[in-house]
């Protein structure tokens, strides 16, 4: 991946890049390079794409690299900061997996597909996580509501019955519906 | 240039291209094995890492549950990357 010397073809690039990607051959583009004021040799002509291509293609890879770690962000950042260890694995599972697969070399589509399923799986995931936090936190709540308001009454008992304004039947039965919070 | 500082410049650049995702050490092989060409030999591509890691321009980091190494530019390296 040696920095590409500057050529004479190099203010060429783009019209060449269009020919060769059409189709036309070496002497094609040669001659149509001729009629544009532009001699050059067959040989260094094939030099030149060839370069070109190998940066094309080493541009390409670069790029899936940064869309592969930006996949790899956007998972962690919906798992959130310190998750708990078996989240911590899939996140780690997961950039392994998309950062192998913007690294193998090929942008074929059926392998980015699987890398895009890979993260919206693990987004999912994430999401279901958030949603089951939600729901133990809810849960939670609701049991210490439950205790504070057993505790109210008990305390609220305890004084009628120093206090002889209750009548014991009344007493026992509402410890009874007590027990059932 | 010689080969192992065109794998060096390679690296600078996909760690570059990730930042500031630290790559899995397979995850830059592979685009080493792939971005380079030739395809160089692994223990050239070792020589590079263990080269810029030695100049302080990448850090490689150990998983201590599997023992995996992930790789990330240090400050330093971002400098000398981002003109690449």
């Amino acid at each position: 991946m040696a920095k590409a010397k500057s050529s004479k073809l190099d203010p060429h690039a783009e019209r060449l890049t269009e020919w060769f990607l059409a189709g036309k051959t070496l002497a094609e583009a040669r001659e149509l390079l001729r009629q544009a004021g532009c001699a050059v040799s067959l040989s260094r002509l094939s030099v030149w794409w060839e370069s070109r291509q190998a940066a094309r293609a080493e541009e390409a890879l670069l790029r899936r690299i940064t869309s592969g770690a930006e996949q790899v962000r956007t998972v962690e950042r919906a798992f959130g900061e310190n998750p708990a260890p078996e989240l911590a694995t899939i996140i780690k599972l997961h950039r392994v997996l998309a950062m192998q697969f913007a690294t193998a070399g090929s942008s074929s589509p059926a392998l980015l597909e699987v890398s895009e399923r890979a993260t919206r799986m693990a987004l999912e995931f994430a999401k279901l996580e958030e949603k089951r936090a939600a729901r133990e936190l809810a849960e939670q709540k609701y049991r210490d509501l439950v205790a504070e308001r057993k505790r109210a009454i008990e305390a609220e008992l305890g004084k009628a019955r120093t206090g002889g304004g209750i009548t014991p039947e009344t007493l026992e039965r509402i410890e009874r519906e007590l027990k059932l919070l | 240039m010689n080969e192992v500082n065109v794998i060096k410049r390679f690296i600078l650049r996909a760690l570059m291209a990730a930042y500031p995702t630290p790559l899995p050490g397979e995850a830059l092989d592979a685009a080493v094995r792939t971005g380079v060409n030739p395809r160089p030999l692994m223990s050239d591509v070792e020589l590079a890492k263990r080269d810029l890691e030695a100049r302080g321009m990448i850090v490689g980091t150990r998983d201590p549950v599997d023992d995996s190494v992930s790789w990330a530019l240090t400050p330093a390296g971002v400098i000398q990357a981002k003109p690449l």
